[in-house]
């Protein structure tokens, strides 16, 4: 944090001083009795740097609020009142303050005392002193501009706006642009940038032909990028990168990683929302509020219901039923819903203000009551083991004809969970405020106690449990719903057994502090408020959050390269301008994402070669300028997937039903004997199950998203591993042996044989010296398998496999 | 100045894991990109190397490294539930450590070891308190400590990974024990399985075999005409590099994992010539082949020794403990007395760890639960004060005493002892600066020698 300068005792010495009397009749003088001692025992941790629990001693105002803990430092007056006193004379040693180093004097404290008692007379100090804070003047919390494109010598280089930013910042440096793209580099990089997968050898043909007729490359490439986009495969690549974000799964993350049947239709909700080029703000809402949205028909709530999966996707922790760790899953809420749509580090404000953006404690909690007044489905958990609070799918009265011979007795059962957990939160919070000046005997008692109540939950949950399972199941959504609505209070460094001062649901501080209002709070978690705040055109950072990360996947950089941290401690954007200018043009679309890949694939700068240029590399090695265009390479599900349609085994249907778990019924899952099972088949990657305790080792190596946190972008590591994953992966060489077979059975002639590889891997014709040189690696299996019937095929697979391993397949000029 | 791409970053660090680049000069090409770089070490530090036994399912300090005498509870009846003790425990005669009777051979070995005795879970459970150990967390994704050393340090040997976890089965908290998490996926664990494929993809599936040399070479040849159209990409060049350390690799691997050829008295020394069967069946194997790794320059080696179930997690019956033990103990002490006799202990770090103790208390049958409140780990070589107990629980084992110790002061003291001040281990991602040791650890200078 930066230190300000330090004005206020400037401006109190120049005011009245007021001087109060002691018990013995002493005078106590603020400034020369009082200010001193909390400055050199307090100020470190309470004054202009750190403001610990909202507490200032150099901001008089927060000595008399009301503190996070809930309690005042100071009662003007009631020294019983006072916590400062009694935190700075207990013997308890984990709340006594000062925490580190000797406690205050008995002196000290002595005079502190009186000087509360006297009415803690504090000379009332100017306005003056309230400085700016620094980090509210922070370039992402400001308003989205919409800036005019610049001026740029080179009239004739920008094909539109986009182009005058970049290139505007460019001539500056005194770089030049690299040559455009040929169109079949073109057609490459736009094929696996919409879809993730390679262009056929036909559509290369037609749009080389295409970019070389009259109406030219521009009018060529704007129709593939169309077409591009109302493919099926467009939205499960968009998806896929969404999915990365909100750190999408299968399974719950709890120790046994319960699986979650229902995921894929949120899965699924993503992919269409993509195609459908749902407004970037209704897909935004939806996933936050859906279900608090109006609705015309079944089929419309149904599916803004399963956009909630997002929240409920949240990751769960633990095994115990009776100590289920809520918060902790709030806390995930809260980070996601930060980072991948605001760009902020939320969740660090859970057990303190946060070091280095303002955003604090209160703002935390202030979310935290919206996530807490919100009922999240229950995954099942080792000692619980099935689901809970799922969202029906059906009608309201088909639920009731299944569920009501079960109704009276499900109810009965989970009030007598719900009183005895809220019985162990209480006692637990008792315990924890007691425990410090306990002896150990006590302590122990005290937990034995707390101990034999957490076990007559667990015993409550397991009959409710047992009871769950013999409901027939009705189609339901992993998805939430309202839960009671209710104010959270802080949790002292972040432990839920310590309840502090009661936060009205709120936004954050920093990006306006709307509040609930009154009459919604009352009925209503406040999903949708937070929904429209944060997918709201005056909200500074949400546009300009998604266009950087749209970017970013394009061009391999952000703008803003920490994509998912806008905050103090991320980096600056590179073209301030054209960020909010994209962000302008985006919301003026209609939040179209579609719009937006159109706005930046039609521009020159997308369109650039990769070709270096030697005077740029001196100054712009890693191209933060736009030069030329980023060489990118391929990612794990695009070389999976590539594979698997070169050799003809893609299966392009989505996976549209859940995988083949076992009902509910049957499950045991626990720590020990986690969920584990896998149901692979050859549909795209993004249809593949994604376990969050089990990661697939070709993913690992492939640097994968990661789905238990916000992957803001892919790794492009180099590593042996990868090198004999290609070399000797029986995958890979199944699907050479596919490609050989078909490449022998449906051409005659080696040459034309050569050119077909060529056309489906790299998308080219080889080069007449490259003919002859595959022909004579064709050879030389040949020979060396001498009379072995498979030879040719081998020879043909060898090849392959041999081509597939050139950067020039892996990478993306 | 614009901002360097992370992409060159990561690219470096790649070739760093992947050891191609000396440490020395990796610094040099980093040192302009501070903060995130990975330092040389911050002094001439004791110990180059770690092996970390890992014994999952939380083993009960009381019946191993820590025994507690009161074999039939305080009143000799055991109607108290209270449990000392089951198996006896004798000292060692040099330097007086007291070890439960399962472990005859650690014990023999005890004035090599340093126990820590006052150890504090992160959590009651096993998932957590796995991942505690491990990553320093007991909830969110982290990277493991094998990956902070791999990314801190990077590893002496071109054609092995830098970060090698030998385990059967996977323990609690599945891969992400070993995942690099937000480090570069150079430095995750790479996961070695016991029998004739250790790592994947190290030999030619079926019929392809035979055809490399004619498939590296063509490779090789496209690549580089592909690469000098496009000189100054450092990434292609990486990745030609990679090919041929993936060669090597298939040569240098196997080589590693066969021990075979080792001769008869240090295959007995592991106990490889005894029957042993159930969970840590294989750890003599795993011990042997933890030593040629690490005398082959690789930087982090860890042992598993059982999986998620069955382990040491001994709820109903404590003898599972008495027969896992036969499993390990002999193969544990093996691989210290090896490595002295070969003057690699000095600079070798072997750390001993669980996710917590058991309770003191009888569960079940026979059993113990589980006891976060303290318990037993032990660290030999690579500068710990040899034959030193540090640390004390009362006289039930049920609190400590006397120095309690947290995961992250055991992480910040084993990075001390690689030359690594845990402070200044950092890399930066979604906005902070994270360390092994979060905001917390202290060096436990006490257990140094």
């Amino acid at each position: 944090m930066m230190i300000r300068p330090c004005v206020r005792t400037t401006v109190a010495s120049v005011l009245a001083f007021l001087a109060a009397e002691s018990a013995a009749g002493e005078s106590i003088e603020f400034e020369r009795d009082i200010q001193p001692i909390l400055r050199a025992h307090c100020a470190d941790c309470h004054g202009e740097g750190e403001q610990n629990g909202s507490i200032n001693f150099a901001d008089r105002p927060s000595v008399f609020a009301e503190a996070d803990s809930g309690e005042r430092a100071v009662v003007a007056g009631d020294v019983g009142a006072s916590n400062l006193l009694a935190r700075i004379s207990t013997d308890d040693q984990s709340l006594r303050m000062p925490p580190d180093g000797d406690p205050l004097t008995d002196e000290q404290i002595e005079r502190l005392r009186d000087w509360v008692a006297a009415g803690a007379p504090w000379p009332e100090m100017r306005e003056a002193a309230v400085d700016q804070q620094p980090e509210q003047g922070h370039w992402a919390f400001q308003p989205i501009t919409d800036p005019a494109p610049p001026a740029v010598r080179d009239e004739t280089w920008p094909r539109g706006a986009l182009d005058r930013f970049i290139q505007s910042q460019r001539e500056n440096a005194g770089l030049s642009p690299a040559p455009d793209a040929d169109p079949v580099t073109l057609i490459r990089r736009a094929t696996y940038g919409l879809t993730g997968l390679p262009p056929t050898p036909t559509e290369v043909q037609e749009f080389v032909a295409a970019a070389d007729s009259p109406q030219g490359i521009e009018k060529a490439f704007a129709d593939l990028v169309d077409r591009l986009l109302s493919r099926a495969s467009y939205g499960e690549r968009w998806g896929r990168h969404w999915m990365d974000w909100v750190r999408y799964a299968d399974t719950a993350g709890d120790n046994s990683d319960f699986p979650i049947p229902q995921a894929y239709r949120y899965r699924n909700y993503i992919i269409d929302a993509f195609n459908e080029d749902l407004p970037y703000d209704r897909f935004l809402t939806e996933q936050l509020a859906g279900d608090l949205l109006p609705a015309d028909t079944l089929d419309q709530r149904n599916r803004q219901t399963i956009a909630t999966g997002y929240l409920a996707m949240a990751r769960r922790f633990g095994s115990l039923v009776e100590r289920y760790p809520w918060h902790l899953t709030i806390e995930d809420t809260i980070d996601n819903v930060g980072r991948t749509m605001m760009g902020l580090t939320i969740s660090c404000a859970r057990c303190h203000d946060h070091k280095f953006d303002p955003i604090s404690t209160r703002d935390y909690y202030g979310m935290y009551g919206i996530f807490a007044s919100t009922r999240y489905p229950f995954p099942g958990i080792e000692l619980f083991q099935t689901q809970r609070d799922l969202v029906p799918l059906i009608s309201d009265d088909e639920v009731a004809e299944v569920l009501e011979p079960y109704r009276e007795e499900t109810e009965k059962l989970s009030a007598e969970l719900d009183r005895l957990l809220n019985a162990c939160d209480k006692r637990a919070a008792e315990i924890a405020a007691a425990e410090g000046a306990a002896s150990i005997a006590e302590r122990r008692k005290m937990r034995d106690e707390l101990d034999a109540m957490l076990l007559k939950a667990r015993g409550a949950g397991t009959a409710l449990a047992n009871h769950l399972k013999e409901i027939p199941p009705i189609p339901t959504a992993y998805a939430v719903q309202d839960g009671k609505p209710h104010d959270a209070r802080i949790h002292i460094k972040g432990e839920p057994v310590r309840p502090g001062a009661e936060v009205p649901r709120r936004f954050l501080d920093v990006l306006g502090g709307q509040r609930v209002p009154d009459e919604v709070a009352q009925s209503s978690s406040g999903r949708l408020q937070l929904a429209r705040w944060i997918a709201s055109a005056e909200n500074p950072l949400t546009a300009r959050v998604i266009v950087n990360r749209v970017w970013q996947r394009h061009f391999g950089e952000g703008i803003v390269a920490s994509s998912s941290d806008f905050g103090t401690r991320g980096q600056q954007p590179s073209h301030p301008q054209l960020l909010d200018w994209l962000a302008t043009q985006f919301i003026e679309s209609g939040w179209s994402i579609k719009q937006l890949h159109r706005l930046i694939m039609n521009s020159r700068t997308y369109r650039l070669s990769s070709h270096e240029i030697d005077e740029n590399l001196a100054s712009d090695p890693d191209n933060r300028l736009y030069w030329k265009f980023s060489r990118r390479r391929l990612d794990a599900e695009e070389i999976r997937d590539t594979l698997l349609m070169v050799s003809g085994e893609l299966d392009f249907t989505p996976q549209a039903k859940p995988y083949p778990i076992p009902p509910q019924t049957e499950w045991t899952y626990t720590q020990h004997h986690p969920f584990k099972d896998d149901y692979p088949n050859n549909k795209r990657s993004v249809y593949q199950m994604t376990k969050r305790l089990t990661v697939k080792p070709y993913l690992q190596t492939f640097d994968g998203a990661d789905p238990n946190v916000c992957t803001s972008d892919r790794g492009q590591s180099v590593t042996p591993l990868q090198a004999l994953y290609f070399v000797n992966d029986p995958f890979v060489h199944e699907r050479a042996d596919q490609l050989a077979t078909m490449l022998l059975r449906e051409l005659d002639d080696d040459q034309q044989r050569v050119e077909r590889l060529f056309a489906m891997l790299l998308a080219r014709e080889p080069v007449p010296d490259e003919t002859s040189l595959m022909l004579e690696h064709v050879e030389a299996v040949r020979k060396r398998r001498g009379e072995d019937v498979r030879a040719a095929q081998q020879a043909w697979s060898s090849l392959v496999r041999s081509i597939v391993r050139l950067n020039e397949f892996i990478y993306i000029d | 100045m614009p901002n360097p791409l992370p992409n060159r970053r990561a690219l470096i660090r790649s070739l760093f894991g992947g050891s191609l680049l000396m440490p020395g000069l990796l610094s040099e090409l980093l040192a302009s990109d501070n903060p995130v770089a990975p330092r040389s070490p911050h002094w001439k530090p004791p110990a180059k190397s770690v092996i970390f036994i890992y014994a999952t399912g939380g083993v009960s300090h009381i019946d191993t490294f820590d025994p507690k005498p009161t074999g039939k509870g305080r009143d000799g009846t055991g109607n108290d539930k209270l449990m000392g003790n089951l198996f006896g425990s004798q000292r060692n005669k040099k330097c007086g450590t007291e070890v439960s009777n399962i472990f005859p051979h650690l014990r023999g070995v005890m004035d090599d070891i340093c126990v820590i005795r006052s150890m504090q879970a992160s959590h009651f459970d096993h998932s957590e308190a796995t991942l505690g150990m491990h990553t320093g967390s007991p909830t969110f994704a982290r990277p493991s400590m094998g990956s902070w050393i791999s990314y801190g340090l990077g590893t002496f040997n071109q054609n092995l990974p830098s970060f090698i976890v030998i385990a059967p089965h996977l323990p609690y908290g599945g891969t992400q024990v070993y995942a690099s998490d937000f480090l570069p996926a150079v430095h995750q664990g790479t996961r070695v399985l016991p029998g004739d494929d250790p790592i994947a993809n190290l030999r030619p599936p079926g019929i392809s075999d035979g055809l490399q040399d004619l498939e590296f070479d063509l490779v090789d040849s496209l690549n580089r005409r592909h690469h000098e159209a496009r000189p100054h990409d450092t990434a292609l060049a990486a990745r030609i590099k990679s090919y041929e350390t993936a060669f090597q690799m298939q040569q240098a691997a196997p080589e590693v994992f066969d021990t075979s050829a080792e001769p008869e008295h240090v295959r007995r020394l592991y106990g490889l010539d005894r029957k042993t069967k159930g969970a840590g069946a294989d750890f003599g194997w795993q011990c042997l082949v933890a030593r040629r790794l690490v005398e082959r320059g690789v930087r982090f080696v860890e042992l598993i020794d059982t999986g998620s179930r069955p382990n040491w997690d001994s709820h109903g019956e404590m003898q599972e403990h008495a027969d896992l033990a036969y499993n390990v103990d002999q193969p544990t002490a093996g691989l210290i007395t090896d490595l002295k006799q070969r003057g690699m202990l000095d600079d070798t770090i072997v750390l001993w760890a669980t996710e917590f103790g058991r309770t003191p208390t009888r569960e079940g049958k026979n059993g113990r639960g589980h006891h976060r409140d303290c318990f037993s780990v032990w660290v030999a070589g690579g500068g710990f004060k040899p034959g030193h107990v540090h640390g004390a629980t009362d006289e039930i084992g049920k609190y400590t005493v006397e120095d309690p110790v947290e995961v992250h002061d055991l992480h910040a003291t084993l990075l001390h002892q690689l030359g690594m001040d845990h402070e200044r281990l950092t890399f930066r991602h979604a906005g902070r600066d994270f360390r092994l040791t979060d905001v917390h650890g202290r060096i436990i200078h006490d257990i140094l020698s």
